[in-house]
């Protein structure tokens, strides 16, 4: 007992006095700990302030025919470079934190994707309009009507938001409309992390492609489509497949016995050594899953096939590239997904295809047009306009300079990324085989993009046994610097038709008050928010700029040739700027030939607000008033390909 | 002479439209088509590549039937710009 007694209260101090001491050295790490978080999110911070402060200052009314630049104050580019910059310098520790990388990486999107749906009143870009009214009117008939408009032809998006929007319980796809840049470019990280993965173990790489990403995606397909939603599917296929089925040696010993047996063996031989490097080994998955990933391929790439007309054969042409020089094990999967492709093209797009695959075949092979569509025919419109185009194209340019200069520094370094450089390669036929309405060279960028993205990483973080100097560190926010000013440049070059206002909005709401159904609906171009709703009611046509340089009788006589029983032309401020920037009608031309409408004894102005007008054609078509047709039949003769308004870029 | 031509194939091929031919038998050779390019991927995973008969048997099997896809599809094409 008395044992006991005495040691008890000699042991129970000593271990308080234990407990406490390491209480205290917890709180005092806990703090320092903190306070060193603190410390380093103090760039975010200060940046996100900075950005914050400079929303109120952004008044898009004011934009010039250079875009949001024209409007954009200091602060915003100055807080992407601040997060650039705190991001780099982090990039430099030998131990990286990955939860701080990612926040500033999700900051960088919301700045650069998020500026303009908190600064502008609507949605941006026309597409999204008629992007919400297929969707509304496949939530209302419950069916598709590719009689009506040819992307009911791939309806995958349209059916997948409209069941969204019904799960959901929201009124229109409009309400997640808005985002779809921001939230898109976070979906995208996943799977290009993936991809960067597959060719290096090191994460500095990996986070500087991602930035590198998110910079340089300027073209602008990330909005409320079909094409920003099956990039994503694109991505993934491809990350999937370099994760799990990339072949480790892909070179084959018959192949170099068989090149060793011709003439100049020794050179055929050291060809083929040097484009079938070794490669990381494939992740490990049971064979079951594996098999099961494979069937998962498929059913995705089917989606892929029925939502979208370009980027299955992008995503055939990728898989092709890294097939030919044996990259991936999955040797036959090209052909089953081209199959799928063309099967879904040959059988199920028969409504577009037959008014149209004469002109597809006639374009097929034609390189030199293709080209002259894509490149100079862009070359067009106000100065400042063709300043942005030759930008975009400079910009482009230089990334791919990057790339190939990155590639180089990889390959000195003894490390082989042939499966990029072919997955950036592979694509670049499809430009012969299709001018797809001038815009296919800006799919190839954004096809290409994640590719380059990784390699232009490689010029300063592509050697992983290495950090980056200080100097280096510095290049690259210099560099980054010039990056951001390029991006807004060119992303946001045509924001002044791009962006659509509340008066635009209302104003095509009382268009649909003001005309009866079976009306038609004329604009100049097709840069407004209509066919939002009401998709089958109407007869909607875009002539061209050119009628603006003619006279109100020219166009009256142009609107009675429809049979319908009235007619309205809507002239809205987007418009107006699109006419400027691509056609070259100048604001003095715009404003007389309004004066002109309103002086026409062949018109009526039936509405007007600050940004809208409609004019009604008085005496129109066969005279009395005809009750609502559902399907009109001149609807027919207006189906748009897809080709010629699939994207705003 | 043995021939697959037989008088079940002529008289399919004769009273039957081009569009039944085309979306029935087509579609038949496309689905086994797919089938078999599928098959011809799992195999060898699910075998851990320890099957190389099956698979050349497989491949075997898939280049007529990518002919009578081509022809299938060539011929929808043409038909659509006549």
């Amino acid at each position: 007992m008395s044992v006991s007694v005495s040691v008890t209260p000699a042991r129970d101090p000593a271990w308080r006095r234990a407990l406490a001491r390491w209480r205290r050295a917890i709180a005092r790490w806990r703090h320092s700990a903190l306070l060193l978080v603190a410390a380093r999110l103090v760039p975010l911070v200060a940046a996100l302030g900075l950005w914050v402060s400079a929303l109120p200052q952004i008044d898009v009314a004011r934009m010039t025919d250079m875009g949001l630049t024209s409007v954009l104050p200091l602060q915003v580019p100055l807080a992407v470079v601040l997060i650039v910059a705190s991001g780099a310098w982090h990039l430099r520790q030998r131990k990286l934190s990955h939860p701080f990388l990612a926040l500033h990486l999700a900051a960088l999107i919301l700045i650069l994707y998020g500026t303009t749906t908190l600064v502008e009143q609507q949605p941006r870009f026309a597409a999204t309009y008629i992007h919400v009214g297929i969707s509304e009117y496949i939530s209302r008939t419950g069916m598709v009507a590719p009689q009506l408009e040819a992307r009911f032809d791939w309806p995958g998006f349209f059916i997948l938001t409209s069941m969204l929007s019904q799960v959901i319980g929201l009124k229109s796809t409009m309400d997640f409309a808005g985002w779809a840049p921001v939230y898109l470019n976070l979906l995208y990280l996943a799977p290009l992390s993936l991809i960067f993965r597959s060719i290096t173990p090191d994460p500095r790489m990996v986070w500087a492609g991602l930035w590198l990403f998110e910079l340089t995606n300027w073209v602008g397909q990330d909005y409320f489509s079909p094409q920003g939603l099956n990039y994503f599917l694109f991505l993934s296929i491809i990350g999937l497949i370099l994760t799990y089925f990339r072949t480790p040696k892909p070179a084959s010993s018959r192949v170099r016995d068989w090149l060793a047996r011709r003439r100049g063996s020794s050179v055929l031989v050291g060809a083929y050594s040097l484009i079938t490097p070794e490669q990381l080994p494939p992740a490990e998955l049971p064979s079951k899953r594996l098999a099961g990933l494979v069937v998962v391929l498929v059913v995705v790439f089917s989606y892929v096939s029925f939502s979208h007309q370009l980027t299955p054969f992008f995503t055939v042409a990728a898989l092709l590239g890294l097939v030919a020089l044996n990259r991936i094990r999955l040797r036959m999967m090209p052909i089953l997904l081209g199959v799928i492709a063309v099967v879904w093209v040959s059988y199920m797009t028969v409504p577009f295809l037959s008014g149209h695959v004469a002109q597809l075949v006639s374009e097929f092979g034609q390189l030199t047009g293709s080209v002259g569509a894509n490149v100079t025919g862009r070359l067009a419109g106000s100065p400042d306009h063709r300043f942005v185009v030759m930008l975009d194209m400079l910009f482009s340019a230089s990334l791919w300079a990057m790339a190939a200069i990155g590639f180089l520094v990889r390959w000195r370094d003894g490390r082989r990324d042939v499966s990029m450089a072919l997955l950036i390669a592979s694509p670049v036929p499809l430009v012969a085989a299709q001018a797809y309405g001038g815009e296919l060279v800006l799919r190839l960028y954004l096809f290409t993009l994640p590719f380059m993205a990784i390699l232009a990483a490689g010029v300063v973080y592509g050697r992983p046994a290495q950090l980056p100097s200080r100097l280096r560190t510095c290049a690259v926010i210099a560099v980054c610097a010039a990056i951001t000013m390029g991006f807004f440049s060119t992303r946001y070059g045509n924001e002044r038709m791009d962006a659509m206002t509340t008066s635009e909005v209302e104003g095509i709401q009382q268009l649909y008050e003001i005309a009866p159904p079976g009306s038609l609906l004329m604009a100049p171009n097709g840069d407004l928010p209509w066919r939002s709703q009401a998709f089958e009611l109407y007869d909607y046509t875009t002539p061209s700029d050119e009628i603006l340089l003619g006279t109100p009788a020219d166009l009256a006589a142009l609107m009675k040739k429809a049979s319908n029983p009235r007619a309205y032309l809507v002239l809205t401020a987007s418009e107006e700027a699109e006419a400027e920037l691509f056609s070259g009608v100048s604001s003095a031309q715009w404003d007389e030939f309004v004066d002109q409408m309103r002086k026409s004894p062949d018109f009526r102005l039936a509405f007007e607000n600050a940004d809208t007008k409609i004019f009604e054609l008085q005496a129109a078509g066969a005279g009395a008033y005809a009750p609502a047709a559902t399907e009109p039949a001149s609807l027919a003769s207006d189906r748009t390909a897809p080709a010629a308004a699939g994207a705003p870029a | 002479m043995t021939t697959t031509v037989t008088g079940l194939v002529s008289s399919s091929l004769t009273q039957h439209s081009y569009d039944f031919l085309s979306t029935h038998i087509g579609l038949a050779v496309i689905i086994l088509l797919a089938f078999v390019m599928l098959l011809r991927e799992l195999v060898p995973i699910v075998r851990n590549g320890d099957a190389p008969l099956q698979v050349r048997g497989l491949d075997v099997a898939v280049l007529p039937l990518l002919i009578v896809f081509a022809i299938v599809v060539l011929a929808r094409l043409a038909d659509l710009l006549v």
